[in-house]
């Protein structure tokens, strides 16, 4: 007991540590990952030259050092624990110049759990807590002044440097004063996260649990297409109409929304869509840097054969720790065979017929992209869907090919079609593949819709309702 | 302790060490022809005396030991390392009485364990160019802005002042710095928003303008400054940015309407006369001549956009300018005609001494940014003869041109390169109209243009500084409006 009492100021350190660190590792994981993407650190003497000048050059250079190892896991959440644990240990120091340690110990744990509510707020980065962290540490080295006229002069002159170098502790967007974590909304940035890496099984994964958010059906939609089974699983969760199926780069949408955007039409080969959205989603980046945006406009650019565009990203991706390698394979002229089969084969998927559009035309952007490849599975899946979700199920018969396209919802619309035409027939089910168990199925779900809430029959009969009503 | 602190200290220090060095990544973009490859690419140019020292690097990989020699007669002046960036004052004493004269570069380095000689000149002109160049720095969307800023510039050294920026006027839009007749003291900007307003820079004397009336289409866009400092003539645009499907076209912007009118800076009216503002017809990009007795501008027939997009071509037409009323004659004339040239003219700007005219050629469309095909076209004025500066065309588009007031240099934003990022580029033009090859606007950093990430959009020359800064529109942002009334 006497020990624990001797020791308080140590173990809160170090409970704080751990919580934070455990919080950030594994119930908040993929904050710190998404300020990295947002961020970018150039080691270039003559770029931190020009980027890190004016009044808070340290405050914003210290911010961004350490914010590129937020790309590794474990480390991020380790330097934020770190950092925190040090604005309570400044704070509890400075305390005890006036206060006894229970004060002391108070006052740090809340300007603790400040740093920390802070620290989860949605733009913020992590400057601010490295200006607040020097901004203390500078009162107590005031503090440290032995003759009492001293440290008002010390606090003077250190709060000048401090004001030169450090800059304002606090900003309007990116460092507020007060934060909240936002756990739900945490996932969907996973899995806007997860859907830039590509990883479309750990998309699935983290989306076991329904947000119900349209952003998070957007990237599980964009998951299950790369998959190839869209047209099974789409009704297995909520989408908003077809809403949730394409979303357009546009001044009516979020900044999340339209950098969500370009994901799908990436990956379905509209790399000017793609472009514009990378560029608006850098516009949002605190700095205009962030790391993301800049791969997939290097990507975008070598897709379309713009090499002298992805030279330029490329260029600056090349002075970064951890995109440096990624960036020296994709430069033009030193790729390898299979970066080079890549780039081709992303390159035959580009539309090869112009029209211009606002990108709230999927339909037609799909379309187009079909014309030049018929073999693009995620578009023609997208097409279907499209389909599918509008009602349109003379357009869906038109763009439906049997046997190309598996999908259980597929198999669902075409009987709906086909009992509308009246022609419902085993030759025909042959024709379009559809199976026996399909059609046992729609039966049972005429005698119990409920059980069979995730079909195309029901989706389709609650539209015919809600016309009915 | 002592050894955690080294630690401590060690690593970042290794991290940076790593992180700069070598040269992997120094191929250029758009670098120049010869056995040793610069970036910028100020080989066999012309340029002005007062310009700020043509810092450039050698964009090849694993150079080593560059030792580059300047020489004017028999003067001569050695810088070492790949980056060749010279301090202000040996440039311009190097220059000091170079105009007219031909500088010789001599250069040699060891490129992959090889010596590797190169030489070329560049021809210093006795005109001066004008030491002022404002342009709004943006990321290359055009449908979505965060943080713009519309900057001064001294071309004569590196020295770089706020007009404008987000940090004063709410994060809100702005655009469009324009010199009247080049003069630092006559000029306009606008900023977007609802507290915003056009801002007229007037003998030094700051006004906010509200130029819009009732009947107008949208508040004033594109245009120009009358030289008596009384009337502006601009282009009201309903303006709509899009995608082009396939990838190499990247956005197109286009007006679903558009009509020309004229403010009277004076009495604060804008005067919207009908023949300018037809329904059937798009009119937009208006100038005037050097004299201010004409107005050229740009007109084409309404189609239905986006579908048919690509059969909008403008031409460019003038008419006469009534200086004692702000009225344009209704006897309008085509200078270029868009059926004849299956093309489209846009942005023409008149040469400070009345004898060219300077405008952008496209194969459509009224935005041609993205249009690799489009070409800066020199009318001249005596002749109405018209040539395509084909000499100067970049492999993407050229376009947002201003001349400079002796006339002898204009600017433009080209995309040429990176086809993204627009960099402002000086083009040496003679009496006889003839061109020499242009230059980038020379930047402090040799890799400036490698790490920028902004465009460099509507670079305007001016003679003298405008004298504006960020202090002056905060103040102008908080200011009201001063309304302007349909004419009578």
């Amino acid at each position: 007991m006497k020990w624990i009492k001797t020791h308080i100021g140590q173990l809160a350190a170090g409970v704080g540590f751990l919580a934070t660190f455990g919080f950030f590792q594994f119930a908040y994981p993929y904050h710190l990952m998404r300020r990295e993407q947002m961020n970018l650190f150039v080691y270039d003497w003559d770029y931190i030259r020009q980027t890190y000048r004016g009044a808070g050059w340290l405050g914003r250079f210290v911010g961004d050092f350490l914010e590129q190892f937020f790309h590794l896991p474990v480390v991020g959440p380790l330097i934020v624990a770190l950092l925190l644990t040090a604005i309570g240990a400044v704070v509890y120091r400075i305390c005890r110049h006036f206060l006894k340690e229970w004060p002391s110990l108070g006052i740090a744990a809340l300007f603790f759990i400040w740093s920390f509510l802070r620290e989860t707020g949605n733009l913020y980065i992590t400057r601010y807590t490295v200006v607040t962290l020097a901004y203390l540490s500078l009162i107590l080295l005031a503090l440290q002044c032995r003759k009492a006229w001293q440290k008002p002069v010390a606090a003077v002159l250190l709060l000048a440097l401090g004001c030169w170098a450090l800059g304002m502790p606090v900003h309007k967007f990116y460092g507020k004063a007060w934060g909240v974590p936002r756990l739900n909304y945490d996932k969907v940035i996973g899995l806007d996260v997860e859907t830039s890496r590509e990883n479309w099984d750990k998309v699935i994964k983290m989306s076991k649990r329904d947000l119900r958010m349209e952003e998070s059906s957007y990237c599980l939609n964009l998951a299950h297409a790369m998959k190839g089974d869209l047209g099974s699983t789409m009704l297995n969760y909520a989408q908003n109409h077809h809403r949730t199926l394409l979303f357009s780069v546009s001044t009516e949408n979020s900044l999340f929304t339209n950098s969500l955007a370009g994901e799908a039409w990436f990956q379905l080969g509209d790399m000017t869509v793609a472009e514009q959205s990378a560029i608006t989603s850098l516009q949002a980046s605190p700095k205009h840097t962030g790391a993301r945006f800049l791969v997939r406009l290097a990507r975008v650019n070598l897709i379309s054969g713009e090499d002298a565009a992805a030279q330029k990203y490329l260029s600056l991706l090349g002075k970064t720790l951890f995109y440096r390698k990624w960036a020296l394979s994709m430069m033009p002229g030193r790729q390898d065979e299979a970066v080079r089969a890549e780039l081709a084969a992303a390159h035959a998927r580009l539309a090869r017929t112009d029209f211009v559009h606002h990108s709230n035309k999927p339909r037609e952007m799909l379309l187009n992209l079909l014309a030049s490849d018929p073999d693009n599975l995620p578009a023609r899946n997208y097409l279907l869907c499209l389909d599918l979700m509008v009602y349109d199920l003379e357009q869906f018969m038109q763009d439906y090919e049997p046997y190309m396209v598996p999908g259980r919802l597929y198999q669902e619309a075409i009987l709906i079609w086909l009992s509308q035409q009246g022609t419902l027939g085993e030759s025909i089910f042959a024709h379009y593949g559809i199976e026996t168990a399909t059609t046992s199925r729609m039966d049972w779900f005429f005698r119990n819709p409920d059980r069979y809430w995730n079909t195309y029959w029901a989706y389709y009969m609650d539209a015919l309702m809600r016309e009915n009503q | 302790m002592r050894t955690l602190r080294q630690i401590w200290i060690a690593i970042p220090v290794a991290l940076m060490l790593l992180g700069c060095s070598g040269h992997d990544f120094a191929d250029a973009v758009d670098g120049s022809a010869g056995p040793l490859v610069i970036y910028p690419d100020y080989k066999e140019v012309t340029i002005p005396a007062n310009i700020a020292p043509l810092n450039f690097r050698y964009a090849m990989k694993d150079i080593r030991g560059a030792k580059t020699t300047f020489t004017l007669g028999e003067r001569s002046v050695t810088l070492k390392g790949t980056e060749v960036e010279w301090r202000l004052g040996a440039w311009k004493a190097f220059l000091a009485d170079a105009a007219g004269q031909t500088v010789t570069v001599s250069a040699e380095a060891v490129v992959d364990g090889q010596p590797v000689s190169d030489r070329w000149s560049f021809y210093v002109s006795e005109d001066a160019v004008d030491g002022w160049l404002t342009y709004r720095l943006i990321e290359p969307a055009y449908q979505m802005f965060n943080e713009v800023s519309i900057m001064e510039r001294c071309v004569e050294n590196f020295d770089e002042t706020t007009i404008c920026d987000h940090t004063v006027t709410d994060n809100s839009c702005m655009n469009c710095h324009v010199h009247g007749q080049q003069r630092g003291d006559y000029s306009l900007y606008y900023i977007r928003g609802p507290k915003g307003g056009s801002i007229l820079n007037k003998d030094g004397k700051l006004r906010k303008l509200t130029l819009n009336a009732p009947g107008m289409l949208s508040g004033t866009v594109y245009g120009e400054l009358h030289p008596s400092g009384r009337f502006g003539v601009f282009s009201t645009n309903i303006i709509l940015p899009s995608f082009h499907a396939m990838p190499g076209g990247r956005m197109e912007v286009y007006d679903s309407a558009s009509d020309l009118t004229v403010a009277d800076f004076d009495n604060n009216v804008m005067i919207n006369l009908p023949h300018v503002a037809q329904s059937e017809k798009w009119e937009t990009f208006p100038c005037f001549s050097a004299d201010g007795k004409s107005v050229y501008w740009c007109v084409a027939d309404s189609l239905l956009v986006p579908d048919d997009l690509a059969q909008v071509r403008y031409d460019l037409v003038r008419a006469d300018f009534d200086t004692s009323n702000g009225h344009i004659s209704t006897q309008v004339d085509t200078v270029w005609s868009a059926q004849a040239h299956q093309a489209s003219a846009c942005h023409p700007k008149a040469s400070p001494d009345g004898r060219w005219l300077l405008f952008t050629v496209a194969d459509y469309g009224t935005f041609p940014l993205f249009h690799t095909e489009s070409t800066l076209n020199l009318m001249d004025l005596e002749t109405g003869e018209v040539r395509p500066l084909d000499e100067i065309k970049g492999d993407k588009s050229d376009t947002y041109h201003s001349w400079s007031s002796n006339s002898r240099w204009f600017v433009f934003a080209s995309k040429r390169g990176d086809g993204t990022y627009g960099k402002p580029y000086f083009c040496h033009l003679d009496a006889d109209g003839r061109t020499t090859k242009p230059f980038v606007l020379p930047q402090k950093s040799s890799r400036f243009y490698l790490y920028n990430l902004k465009s460099f959009n509507i670079p305007d020359l001016g003679s003298s500084s405008t004298g504006m800064t960020i202090r002056d529109a905060a103040r102008m942002f908080k200011m009201s409006n001063e309304a302007f009334s349909q004419a009578e």
